[in-house]
Formats: structure tokens, sequence, C-alpha cells
């Protein structure tokens, strides 16, 4: 996993990247740790790479949430985690899907609960390609493009932003398939994409262009993915 | 059979599809209704008349065979309901009472009508009799049914478990007047074209029948009425709970006033540069209680966090919070402030049995495409016990305490929302996924259509 610690004080830097160490000893979780004292420095040679960011949001010359929103736009999935003196100033932190925010001074219990926080968020936004073909040939889909799969009979039709697909296969291959990608049931044999979910209604889940149907008996499975998914990982 | 002919099994089972139909007309469907309706009426048909055959096939000539047989078409009916409509066990028992009561009305009625009317039998072909007297009563009975007792109770009727007693009282009384029906209904029981066969019988049965129907229906009002007189007690004893609260706010705030003025007034008074500057970190800490003037574009909501924040500080909570109040614009203030102002009271209470550097609670509210969410998390490394998918207080008091979370629930679906609460990772998390303002109704007949 890479860390990065962006903090104009080289004393809470030096805090946070000792609770890094340490976290990293006790769960055995190998981290390499980034340490940058100003935002400039840090955002020019940013390039999408890491897994989780600190940043203060108090550094003198440029406002926190904004460097927060240079760093989102440039990278939808790294977990970022505030640190700040005063709790107000983080209050916009959903602006950026920021994961929560840590008051300083920050105690190791709070800091290892927002790492594992930020591990998981990271987690839920982690795409893979498919290989997928219809009668235009081939062609590799990411992850996020696929809206939602069906399973028809003997057929996997998948339904993703670069048209339809249909392939052999069984709902239990299909499930394993999408181990791990923001994917849930919504009925029997229909998996929907989380990401591109717009409203879940009490019968129907609704996605940017489509309606499907919303069993009974997912219901509860459904809604409560769907609300780890958009919580980022709670 | 004796004297009952074949058709009468489909005659039977539409009149009851007919009186049934008005109890259904609100209820929630089962997905692919349309397609479901479409083979359990035909189906009810087809196995109505193989009961028929079935029933032909004994030998003994006995009224417990009729019973039976009518039963039997109830229970098909039922069955068929239960394949198209999402009910539970109870609803679907008073829907089934409730249908067989109207049916039974309309039956005697007629029957009385029928005798009552004798004299114009040959004015009327026997087409037409049987159209009015088989069907049209039907029609009329249901719609007497849904106009004057389903009607003005929609909306105010609530179903509770203790409720099953009087549907089974109903089902027995129900039970004795088909039974008497059974009875009067033949010539080889009870000689017909009489005055006891005809009118006073089923008299009796049209009486017992509406006292079911009345019975039944303001059991559930009434039941409707009680909980929302829960509702305002709780509504009620929160807002003395909130008025506590805001007491202990401005406690504080004097309290540390109070402190202010004496270290401002040593600070004055000390010489030595290292103890001031001590001092002086004391007075900043003393000062970070106000550390609580939040922006979060919803007034309400400022306001709230401000005093929890406060009690938080005070407590040794670590409290973060990231909130969208925008988002929450469509909730009124009072509304918003019970959800919000329980939901934070409650975790506050929860994590003060955690050791100290454990206390933590973190909010979020944010909107993702047309779901707003307000998720809350606090320590609690004993998971509560769950039941219904609420937590249940451990307080000594079940009644007072454990308020708090059925009020957060009832605001919830005030605003066509869901709550789900669950332990997860050494935290208690509590969600309330709302539609976001105008979305649910812009929509909500596309969703029907469904």
């Amino acid at each position: 996993m890479k860390a990065v610690v962006l903090d104009d004080m080289p004393a809470d830097a030096a805090r946070i990247t000792g609770y890094l160490k340490r976290y990293q000893s006790e769960n055995n979780v190998p981290i390499q740790i980034s340490v940058f004292h100003s935002s400039i420095e840090f955002l020019e040679q940013f390039d999408g790479s890491y897994d989780v960011i600190f940043l203060d949001i108090e550094m003198p010359g440029c406002n926190g949430l904004e460097v927060a929103h240079e760093i989102r736009a440039r990278d939808a999935a790294v977990g970022l985690i505030f640190i700040t003196n005063m709790a107000q100033y983080a209050i916009r932190g959903y602006e950026v899907n920021a994961i929560d925010f840590m008051l300083k001074p920050v105690s190791y219990y709070n800091f290892s609960q927002k790492l594992e926080k930020a591990i998981r968020f990271v987690r839920s936004r982690s795409s893979r390609d498919f290989i997928l073909a219809n009668e235009d040939g081939i062609s590799r889909i990411e992850g996020n493009e696929i809206l939602y799969v069906e399973k028809s009979k003997d057929y996997l039709i998948y339904h993703t932003t670069q048209g339809t697909f249909r392939q052999r296969g069984t709902a239990k291959a299909l499930k394993e398939q999408l181990q791990g990608l923001p994917f849930a049931e919504c009925t029997a044999g229909c998996l929907v994409n989380l990401d591109w979910v717009s409203r879940v209604g009490k019968e129907s889940v609704y996605l940017k262009q489509e309606q499907l149907p919303l069993s009974r008996r997912m219901k509860k499975t459904f809604t409560q993915c769907y609300i780890d998914y958009i919580g980022g990982g709670f | 059979m004796g004297e009952i002919t074949v058709f009468s099994c489909f005659r039977f089972l539409a009149q009851m599809m007919i009186s049934e139909s008005v109890f259904l007309l609100d209820s929630p469907r089962k997905p692919h209704f349309a397609r479901r309706l479409a083979v359990a009426v035909p189906g009810s048909f087809l196995l109505g008349y193989l009961w028929f055959q079935l029933l032909s096939l004994l030998p003994a000539e006995s009224a417990l065979i009729v019973i039976l047989y009518w039963l039997g078409l109830f229970g098909l009916t039922v069955w068929g309901i239960y394949n198209c409509f999402a009910l539970e066990k109870t609803e679907l028992l008073f829907v089934g009472i409730g249908g067989y009561a109207t049916e039974h009305m309309s039956f005697t009625l007629a029957r009385i009508v029928q005798h009552v009317c004798n004299g114009y039998r040959e004015v009327i072909s026997v087409a037409a009799e049987n159209l009015i007297y088989r069907f049209l009563f039907y029609l009329l009975g249901a719609f007497f049914v849904w106009y004057c007792i389903i009607r003005p109770n929609r909306n105010k009727a609530a179903f509770n478990p203790q409720d099953l007693r009087i549907a089974l009282l109903s089902l027995v009384l129900l039970l004795a007047d088909v039974v008497l029906s059974v009875f009067y209904g033949q010539e080889r029981f009870v000689p017909q074209r009489t005055l006891a066969a005809n009118i006073l019988l089923p008299g009796y049965g049209l009486l017992c029948s509406l006292l079911i129907l009345l019975m039944a229906f303001y059991v559930l009002r009434e039941n409707r009425m009680q909980q929302e007189r829960q509702m305002m007690d709780q509504l009620l004893r929160m807002a003395n709970a909130q008025r506590k609260s805001s007491r202990e706010a401005i406690d504080i705030i004097n309290m540390k006033c109070h402190d202010l003025k004496h270290q401002v007034s040593a600070l004055a008074a000390m010489q030595d540069d290292s103890a001031r500057q001590e001092y002086v970190d004391e007075v900043k800490k003393a000062v970070s209680i106000y550390d609580a003037d939040y922006h979060t574009g919803c007034e309400v909501l400022d306001y709230i966090l401000r005093e929890k924040t406060l009690l938080a500080n005070q407590y040794n909570v670590l409290f973060s919070c990231m909130a969208d109040g925008a988002a929450l614009d469509f909730i009124s203030s009072a509304d918003l402030y019970a959800l919000m102002g329980n939901a934070l009271d409650n975790a506050l209470e929860r994590v003060q049995k955690e050791a100290q550097e454990e206390r933590t609670i973190s909010l979020q509210i944010k909107r993702a495409g047309e779901m707003v969410l307000i998720h809350l998390e606090n320590r609690c490394s004993r998971p509560p016990e769950f039941q219904d998918g609420l937590p249940v207080t451990d307080k000594a008091d079940k009644n007072a305490h454990g308020f708090g979370v059925r009020s957060i629930v009832y605001i919830a679906g005030k605003y066509d929302g869901e709550v789900y609460m669950r332990q997860k990772n050494g935290n208690f998390c509590l969600d309330v996924l709302l539609p976001a303002h105008g979305a649910e109704t812009a929509s909500a007949p596309a969703a029907e259509e469904a």
C-alpha cells in the first residue's frame, strides 16, 4: 500500500508516519510512506498511484479543500483523510468524497480506525478489465463501464456503456467473476454496478437510463451494499 | 353433491374474487403482477372445477362435504391472493375473512331480496334473474363495503399481532355462518321458500357478516389510534430530553466561562514566562470547547451539531462530522431536530461505555445520485442485541427508552426513507437512506408500471 502524508508541520507529519509504521508492524501490512510539506510540491508529481493521502487542510498559502478537489479530480479511487485543528474546516469533506477527518492531536486508535476505513474505500473502488465478445468483435471493457449483468437461461447478458454482450455462463461463475467489484444483486440473477445506481426505490433500482426491479427478498442486502458503497467502505 | 351443480364453483369463485378485490385495492403487489394474476384466476377456476369433480366422486350425501366444498373454493381464492400480492400471513387472513364476510353478506341479502320480490318472477327472464342475484348483488355488496368501511378507514388501519385473536374470532363466527347457510340453502335440510329458509336464517347471516366486517375494521382503526398516541407520547418525551440536553450545554458554557474568567485574571498576575505559556495553553484548551461553529448549509443542522459537539467535548468523545446540510433541506426543522438529535444522543450515550481513547463518533451526510445518506457510526465494543433489525435497549425501562430508535424509524418513514442499523468493524452503524426531495414523487408513476 502506498500512503502519503501531506502536512506543513514536520512534527505533525512525523506523528502520522510513526503511526503508519506502527500499523505496518502490528498488522503486517507493507506500507510505502511518502511525506510532503507543501501541496504544490505534492501535486507536481502526483500521478494517481497512491492508495491513501493524509492531508492537513490548514497549510499556509493554500486552501486544503481546494487541494483535495484537485487530488479527487485526478484520482477517484484514492482514500482521502483530512487532518485538522478545527472540526468545522473539514465539514465539507463530503464534496471530495473524503473518508473522514482527524482532529489534531491524533491518537493512534483513531488513526488506525480511519486507516482501515481508507483501505476498505480503496478496495471498494478497485476495477478490473473484462474481455467480452459480441457480433462487432471482442472488446476490452472496464469493470466500471458495466451497468449491470443479467442471467438469461444459459447466457449472461452484460449491459455496458459500450453496448450489450452475451456470453455463456452461470450465475455462480458471474458472482465469482465480479467478486470484489461494487456489484449487488437486485433480483435473482441480475447484478447491478452500484456506481451507476442513482436511486433505490421501494420496488425498483434506477440507473441513469434504466430501471430494474428490486425483489423484496434482496432489498435489505442490496440497500446495505449500496449504502456501504456510497459511504466508501464504512 | 346433492342439489349443487357444476356451475356453482365458477359462480362462487367469481363472487369471492369480486368480494375480496375491494380489500386488495391498496395492497402491495408482487413483481410481475399482471402475469401472476393471469395465471391465478384461470388456475383457480380450473382447480375449482377439479375440486367439484373430486367431491362428486364421493358416494356419501352429507352436509360436511358441501361445507368442505365451499371452504375449499374459498381456500383457492386465498391461494390466488397469496400468489399475486405481497401480504403478511395475518394480512392474508384478514383479507380472506373480510372477503368471505362480504361475499356472505351479498349472498344473504340477495336471498332475502329474491324471496321478497318473488312476485316479479314472471316479469324478468331467468338469465336476467341470475345476473341480478348472482352478480349484481355481489358487485353492489363489494362496493358498499368499500365505500362505507374500507374507504373511510384507508391509511387508518394498522395490524397488530394481537389482532390474530380478533381474526380467529371472526373466522369462527364466519364458519358458523357458512355452515348455517349450507343447511338453509338446501331442500333436504330446511324446506325452501319458507320464511325461515329465505328471510330469518339469511337475515341472521347478514347481521353476522356485517358485524364481522365492522369488528375487524374497528379493531384495526383502534390500533392505529393507539400507535399514534404512543408516537405523540414519544415526541413529547423526546422534546423533554432535548430540553434537558440544551440546558446541559448552557451549563457547560457557563461553567467554562466562569473558569476562563479566573484563568485570565491569574494570567494577568503571572510573571514567569514558561508558566505563562503553560497557562495560555490551558486557556486555549478551555476555549476549544467552542470549536463547534459549523456551516453545513442547514441552520438547524448547524445548531444541533454545535450543541452535540459541546457535549462530546465535555465527555471526551472524538466527534468528526462531514455533512452536506443543504441535502437535507426537504426535512422540516422539527423532524430534522428530532432525527439527528435522537441519533446523536444515542451515540453519545452509548460511546461513554467505552475506554476514553476509543470514544469515537463519526457522522456523514452526503448526496449520491438522487439519494441522501445519513451515516452515523459510533464505537461499540459490545454488540447490542437486535430484534427486527433494530437494537434492543439494555436500559431497564424499556418503554421510556428505545423510543429514540423508533422515532428515527418513524421520521425516516415519513420521508419515504429507510433505516438500517448494524454492528460493523466494532462500530455501531446507523444509516438513514432517503430519496432526495422531489425524486420519489416525480417518478413514482413509472415505478407503478414496473
